[in-house]
């Protein structure tokens, strides 16, 4: 994906979640040469925490073709109102009152003869001529934005209203991120044990040597911002582990999430 | 043109390249079918971008038939300026690159500051060409096929210069 759009993935930092994400994120660093690998606090649960941190929303869209220098605003007006009052009554039974429930307009519109449409604002309320005119000077200018050109001072070139669209939204309260306590240096308070790790000699620092190597297991809600575990270390949580291999090092950030890196040569 | 020089490439880096010309003439054919009006290249897709290096060499390895060739022939690269815009459709004086009338060939260079003088210079060519719908002719569509003379198949451009991106006059 990366590499086909011509981005150097070594420019970029990896995120691994999913409870097994991070297994290899050491190897990956290795093969791909990449600086940085951040992982998440509760990586199992990444998607289904950033589902809950998204507003509801409900899409409603109603096809009216027709030359903007034809436009029928009163007929726009109503299904505008038509597709608001549908997308109200599914907010409404998605238990949102109507003073918090939001309302998006769009419109897509096209020059003549065009298979694709560009996606505009339209302004609430009463939609009258003035607001169409609007809304055909916004697709101009989304056009020139994104193909480099306009037809805005060509009077042959007509413009097309093709569809409205209507987002109706009903907002949530987001999860406030919060910065946690910074530790007391050291990262022995969150050791557990040890135990025997293999890693492969070819891939480990030259000085480790690899093979069976005594690790020390730590508690991942023990750490806290500012903590340097090195590498070898397993670090565990309720629904993940991040080994760390020999030759790296995972940094607590801010808010709990690791930063694996290479100790040496970065 | 064709001598090759054993160098030291990052491997990664090629491709990387490589993503990054593919990704560009990607773009452009995006472009192209998503503002068409014609159903030939809207719908149809008869049409194709190319990325061309300086010395006219085809950089993504894609099938492609039209040619830089026959624009530098004529309008020699020296004499290239910023937003200078090249046409063609002529069968016989592209040397080959267009099959037929209805194929139309844009080609716009591409300028870059030279590490020398700092002036900007042409390091490569972007050319598009599509099959319009109607070109002229006999027929409708442009594609008579008892034609017995060329006049018959529609209005045939040689290479000619538009002069700006604007294209709204003939430049030279």
């Amino acid at each position: 994906m990366t590499v086909a759009k011509g981005l150097d993935v070594r420019d970029f930092t990896l995120t691994t979640f999913g409870g097994s994400g991070s297994l290899l994120a050491c190897r990956l660093m290795d093969i791909l040469n990449l600086p940085r690998t951040l992982v998440p606090p509760n990586p199992g649960n990444v998607s289904a925490f950033g589902l809950l941190t998204v507003d509801v929303r409900n899409d409603y869209v109603q096809t009216v073709v027709s030359k903007h220098v034809d436009l029928d605003v009163a007929r726009v007006q109503s299904v505008f109102a038509d597709l608001e009052a549908q997308a109200q009554d599914a907010l409404d039974g998605e238990g949102f009152g109507r003073d918090e429930q939001r309302m998006q307009r769009t419109a897509d519109l096209r020059y003549v003869g065009q298979a694709f449409e560009v996606r505009v604002p339209v302004t609430e309320g009463e939609l009258d001529r003035e607001a169409a005119e609007a809304v055909a000077q916004a697709f101009h200018a989304a056009h020139r934005q994104l193909y480099g050109y306009d037809f805005a001072a060509d009077p042959r070139q007509a413009v097309e209203w093709v569809n409205l669209r209507v987002s109706g939204i009903g907002p949530i309260r987001r999860p406030d991120l919060v910065e946690l306590e910074a530790g007391d240096g050291g990262t022995d308070r969150a050791v557990t044990g040890s135990r025997r790790v293999f890693f492969d000699a070819e891939h480990t620092a030259p000085s480790s040597g690899g093979g069976w190597v005594d690790t020390p297991t730590y508690d991942r809600p023990a750490l806290a911002p500012g903590d340097v575990v090195s590498g070898p270390a397993i670090i565990e949580e309720f629904g993940s582990t991040v080994p760390v291999h020999p030759g790296f090092a995972a940094t607590v950030d801010a808010y709990g999430n690791l930063l694996l890196t290479k100790e040496s040569g970065q | 043109m064709t001598e090759t020089q054993k160098v030291d490439a990052d491997p990664v880096l090629v491709e990387i390249v490589a993503g990054t010309l593919a990704a560009i003439e990607k773009e452009v054919e995006t472009s192209i079918g998503r503002t068409s009006r014609s159903p030939m290249i809207r719908d149809a897709h008869d049409f194709r971008a190319g990325i061309h290096d300086r010395q006219l060499r085809k950089l993504t390895g894609r099938s492609y038939s039209a040619l830089v060739h026959p624009v530098v022939r004529d309008y020699p690269i020296e004499a290239m300026n910023v937003g200078d815009v090249y046409f063609h459709n002529d069968v016989y004086l592209s040397e080959g690159g267009i099959g037929h009338l209805p194929d139309l060939c844009v080609t716009v260079p591409v300028f870059a500051a030279s590490a020398e003088t700092g002036e900007p210079e042409v390091v490569a060519f972007i050319q598009a060409f599509g099959h319009h719908d109607d070109i002229g002719g006999a027929v409708p569509g442009s594609m008579p096929s008892a034609a017995t003379s060329v006049y018959e198949e529609g209005l045939m451009v040689p290479r000619s210069s538009c002069g700006t991106a604007a294209c709204p006059t003939s430049r030279r």
